[in-house]
């Protein structure tokens, strides 16, 4: 690895574990002082608590090793409260050095180096003390030994120079120590290994990389367009220039794209290992080829494939290859061969994954594929076997049915595909049975520079990604005309219930036009009706989904290299573009998104349906722009609202109908009692007490299997919203916020909150509600995952509060258990739908964040989610003893997500 | 080309105070509005946008500002104006959050540097639809000067 790249993820990491050596040192030279606070202790074990935590994340093996021994040597201290040692201290200043070591080898080279004899001499080491933990120093007449340990000290840094492996950059790692005590010592240190690197290599961050990478985008397209005006040109020198600028352009561009490049082997090789591992767990033998491995990626582009590459390999080795047995009785040979190829084709980087295994099961696929009703009975007679196989990339589509450890969860396909999909690449798969099965995986070199293909709508150009092109035809026109007519039907374009389709090779191809599609002068009329009979079109075969279709365009132009550029924020709605580029004519080009397009066109209507039936469709309801709102007053001032999917119903009584049982007004509504909730008072509104209506209107609201009666003024209307609603302005308790209607501002009421609450008011006093079905698939703002995250470390607090934003939860995180009780007691509980907590943490931790969570009666019905690296089940005993609904790992964010959403929609059924 | 800095110096060497702040002004009709100086990246001539089929209608198109992508408001749209609209509108382009937006406007004025004591807050009898956006209006001898919000416009094409 020539170049050094630090992904911003680990250089966050890498500070962290400077910054908590840091803090180790210190805390270490108080204890060494003699100071006895047990928090110095707590301290360090939190340090290095949160250290193996991160490192666990990055996979960085000898890290979790020595903090995991260094841990477990404190947690003797931490418990038991005895003072440490002097010569712990000495082994955890080792330790520390060691640490520092290879987080600064982390640094350089991104991969850890072999020490693994120091660690786990002093691994041993620190597990020894820990053993004999009655035997330790006595803090007397400290200086002696702290002479001592300075001579120690400077024969472990001598050896350390030479026994290092690699140039000896690792040296400058005694800093920690050394700046404690060898301060001369260290600028030679740091002399040597500058020397020693700038010879060859030197470092650049990764974000300047990416700068120039734009830069050279801005010359292709400068290039591009003098080329463009060049050839309008007599001028021969000009003409020699522009080849000129080409040449060297074009040079520039491989270069600088060089810089990010990483040979695809830097990943593949630890496969080998996990191939070994599954292979022996399932009795099987494998053997794992590469070829290829030279073949280089853009370094984003090879982190992306990474997780997508792990499950095809692994899913080869546990559904492809069989077991011996089976293998010999079939006549092959009893190693399964699993064989990986990368090469460059057009372009592109495929990757072929292929083994000799069982192959799919198409029937068996097919009858997976009725069981979830993924396709009609009728439909399935038709299908080819490449639609058939598409099933597997289907979400939770899986015909193991018993779930291994390897796989058969019927995650992996899925991912695979919308992780390809996310840079822009494709997949695709063959399958012969009992021969074995193909992926191929088709991964453009960058993200920045792709070919495309230009074509023309209306007045207007767009660049459709070459990725996802698989062939261009012409056809004519058929319309109205008599089949008869024409003896070649296979190059017609031909009408299916007025839906226009297509032949090709015998498969009929949804046809859609580009102009329809974008609502391009819907004036004139339908694109295909426009062109004469029998004029040639212009159609774009493309793939979405691994669903193929026919885009209709008013013209093909020419293929080039474009420039993806982002667009604006709020253009990034229309699903039907994802980017735009400026073409050698100077002008701008929208890009197309081959799956925005399908999905905007309703080609595949029916099986998106299958797919978003369930959770999505209730996201989908409150992601989406329009809100229908039911429009009230209340008091005399302004306007209220809250969301029309609460209500279930409205109605009028007349006053006297009202009647009490204890304080609470209730009304005979359909042979129930119906509490009433007066908003006025909820909301503390002054009572107009001149004011008496001869009826009151309720809205009826069903919740939690029970209806309310919301009692209001004066009904006015129902409203369609664009738009979020603004929380930043909120005086009391009960809104939700503010939203714009008719320039007036309307203020929106949070039903569930003031429900919750009333709920828990009248829990005790009421015993027969409704019990109707709770209201389903109504997902209001209030709905919101509002989730209470407490985490000491910074690392994991900004990481994980990333991963639940970009579920669409809205976090509040702070930093240690009595924080969260501060937030939990200012903003009130009902702000929060759950509390997700580290365990270790200053001030306040886990355990007694939740035991005191479950001790107070507002709080004890918020779930409670530990989330944590330390997964003993002693530890889950413990957890769930203090009151966690449910343990989770940090490092998993998959499962994180999905335990967050399980445990509240189990809350609110 | 009139970039920012030509016209910062041209400000700043006619006068120097500290407190006033300086806008750059533009006519939509006859209608005189102001954008902090700071916000505006450059002005320029009209530029042939590519328009953008399904966006909304005050999306103008896509323009190429020297290799960079610019979105192109129309602001009268965006106002609901009803002055008719003239050919050659000037681009002011403004740079936000790495998004590039150019504003049309119908004529370009002078950067001013206004005193803030003839400064006001728009008076509730304008148009919610415009007022939302306007951060106030500064009284000047022969006409009045509506401040635009840049950021408050942003934030409201980002909903």
């Amino acid at each position: 690895m020539n170049h050094v790249k630090v992904e911003p993820a680990i250089g966050e990491f890498i500070a962290e574990c400077f910054e908590i050596n840091q803090r180790f040192s210190e805390n270490l030279a108080r204890i060494e002082q003699g100071q006895k606070d047990p928090e110095i202790v707590n301290a360090l074990y939190r340090d290095i608590h949160t250290l193996k935590g991160s490192a666990q994340l990055f996979g960085l093996e000898q890290i979790t090793q020595l903090s995991h021994a260094m841990e477990t040597g404190l947690a003797h201290y931490r418990k038991s409260k005895d003072p440490i040692g002097l010569d712990m201290v000495q082994k955890l200043y080792e330790c520390l050095d060691l640490l520092n070591e290879i987080v600064e080898k982390v640094k350089g080279f991104g991969c850890e180096h072999n020490v693994q004899e120091k660690l786990l001499s002093l691994i041993s080491r620190i597990l020894d003390e820990n053993n004999k933990n009655g035997e330790y120093c006595i803090l007397k007449d400290t200086s002696p030994i702290l002479e001592e340990i300075k001579l120690q000290r400077q024969e472990t840094i001598g050896p350390q120079v030479n026994l290092a492996s690699s140039p000896p950059a690792s040296v400058s790692n005694s800093t920690s120590i050394g700046t404690r005590m060898e301060q001369v010592e260290n600028p030679v240190v740091e002399d040597s290994q500058s020397q020693n690197d700038s010879t060859s290599t030197i470092r650049v961050q990764v974000s300047l990389l990416d700068k120039l990478m734009n830069l050279v985008g801005e010359i292709v397209l400068v290039r591009n367009q003098v080329l463009q005006y060049c050839n309008h040109q007599d001028s021969l020198e000009l003409t020699k220039l522009s080849q000129k600028l080409d040449l060297v352009t074009g040079e520039l561009q491989g270069e600088v794209m060089q810089t990010r490049m990483q040979p695809i082997g830097s990943i593949l090789n630890k496969f080998q290992r996990v191939t070994r591992d599954i292979a022996k767990d399932l009795g099987k033998k494998i053997e794992l080829k590469f070829q290829g491995t030279e073949t280089e990626l853009d370094k984003t582009l090879l982190e992306a494939i990474k997780d997508p590459l792990t499950h095809l390999i692994r899913n080869a080795c546990d559904h492809g290859i069989d077991l011996p047995e089976v293998r010999k009785a079939l006549g092959k040979h009893e190693i399964g061969k699993i064989q990986v190829n990368a090469y460059h084709e057009g372009g592109q980087v495929i990757i072929e994954i292929s083994d000799d295994g069982q192959g799919l099961n198409r029937k068996r696929i097919l009858e997976k594929a009725l069981e979830q009703n993924l396709v009609s009975m009728d439909k399935s007679v038709t299908l080819t076997d490449r639609e058939i196989f598409n099933f597997i990339f289907l979400p939770g589509f899986s015909t193991t049915d018993a779930v291994t450890k390897v796989s058969g969860r019927g995650v992996g396909m899925d991912v695979v595909r919308t992780n390809l999909d996310k840079i822009g690449g494709a997949i695709e798969l063959d399958s012969v049975e009992n021969k074995g099965t193909r992926f191929r995986l088709k991964i453009p070199l960058t993200l920045a520079i792709v070919p495309a293909l230009v074509v023309r709508a209306g007045k207007e150009h767009f660049a459709i990604p070459q990725v996802k092109l698989v062939e261009l035809v012409q056809a004519s026109n058929n319309i109205g005309g008599s089949i008869g007519g024409k003896s070649d039907s296979r190059n017609q374009i031909e009408y299916l219930e007025g839906k226009p389709v297509f032949r090709l090779r015998g498969n009929l191809l949804p046809l859609v036009g580009l102009r329809e599609v974008l609502k391009l002068d819907r004036s004139n009329g339908n694109q295909v009706e426009e062109k004469g009979q029998n004029e040639e079109l212009d159609i774009v075969i493309l793939q979405a989904d691994g669903q193929q279709f026919g885009l209709i365009v008013d013209e093909i132009q020419d293929t080039t290299d474009i420039v993806v550029k982002p667009l604006g924020k709020f253009l990034k709605k229309l699903a039907v573009y994802s980017g735009a580029t400026i073409m050698g004519n100077g002008a701008v080009a929208l890009i197309l998104d081959v799956k925005g397009i399908a999905e905007t066109a309703e080609l595949f209507a029916e099986k998106s349906k299958n797919k978003e039936e369930g959770d999505t469709t209730t996201i989908a309801s409150f992601q989406s722009d329009i809100q229908e709102y039911l429009l009230f007053k209340i008091g005399d001032c302004g306007k209220y609202a809250i969301p029309l999917c609460l209500v279930s119903r409205l109605e009028e009584f007349p006053v006297n109908s009202v009647e009490y049982t204890g304080e609470q007004a209730v009304i005979r509504y359909r042979k129930l009692i119906l509490p009433l909730l007066s908003l006025k008072t909820f909301l503390r509104f002054k009572q107009d007490e001149n004011k008496k209506d001869e009826k009151i209107s309720v809205i009826v609201v069903q919740r939690q299997g029970r209806s309310f009666g919301i009692q209001v003024d004066q009904i006015l209307d129902v409203v369609q919203v664009k738009g979020d609603i603004d929380d930043s302005l909120l005086d009391r308790p009960g809104l939700l916020g503010n939203f714009i209607f008719n320039e007036e501002v309307v203020v929106a009421i949070d039903v569930e909150g003031i429900i919750a609450v009333e709920t828990k008011r009248l829990s005790k006093k009421l015993d027969t509600g409704e019990l109707g079905p709770s209201a389903k698939g109504c997902a209001p703002h209030c709905a919101t995952k509002r989730i209470l995250f407490v985490e000491d470390a910074k690392f994991f607090r900004n990481h994980i509060s990333k991963t639940l934003e970009a579920a669409g939860m809205s976090v509040f995180a702070v930093e240690n258990g009595q924080e969260a009780i501060d937030a939990l007691n200012e903003n009130g509980v009902e702000q929060f739908s759950l509390v997700l907590s580290d365990i270790e943490m200053p001030k306040m931790n886990g355990y007694e964040l939740a035991r005191s969570i479950k001790g107070n009666k507002k709080y004890e019905k918020l779930p409670l989610i530990a989330l944590t690296t330390r997964y003993k089940n002693s530890d889950i005993e413990e957890g769930k003893a203090a009151g966690f609904d449910l343990y989770l790992e940090k490092l998993n964010e998959d499962h994180l997500i999905t335990g967050i959403e399980k445990l509240l929609n189990h809350r609110k059924a | 080309m009139n970039t920012v800095e030509d016209r910062k110096q041209w400000a700043t060497s006619e006068k120097k105070s500290e407190n006033n702040l300086q806008y750059s002004t533009f006519l939509i009709g006859d209608r005189l509005y102001g954008i902090d100086v700071m916000r505006v990246q450059e002005v320029t001539k009209a530029i042939t946008a590519s328009s953008i089929p399904l966006a909304p209608e005050f999306v103008h198109g896509l323009i190429n500002l020297r290799g960079q992508i610019a979105t192109a408001i129309d602001l009268r749209r965006f106002f609901r104006l009803k002055s008719q609209r003239s050919d050659d509108q000037l681009n002011v382009v403004c740079s936000l959050d790495g998004n590039l937006l150019a504003f049309l406007v119908d004529q370009i004025g002078d950067v001013m540097e206004v005193s803030s004591s003839c400064f006001e807050t728009p008076p509730e009898t304008i148009e919610e639809g415009i007022r939302k956006y306007m951060s106030g209006v500064y009284k000047l001898p022969n006409q009045l000067l509506s401040i635009l919000d840049v950021s408050k416009i942003v934030s409201e094409l980002n909903k």
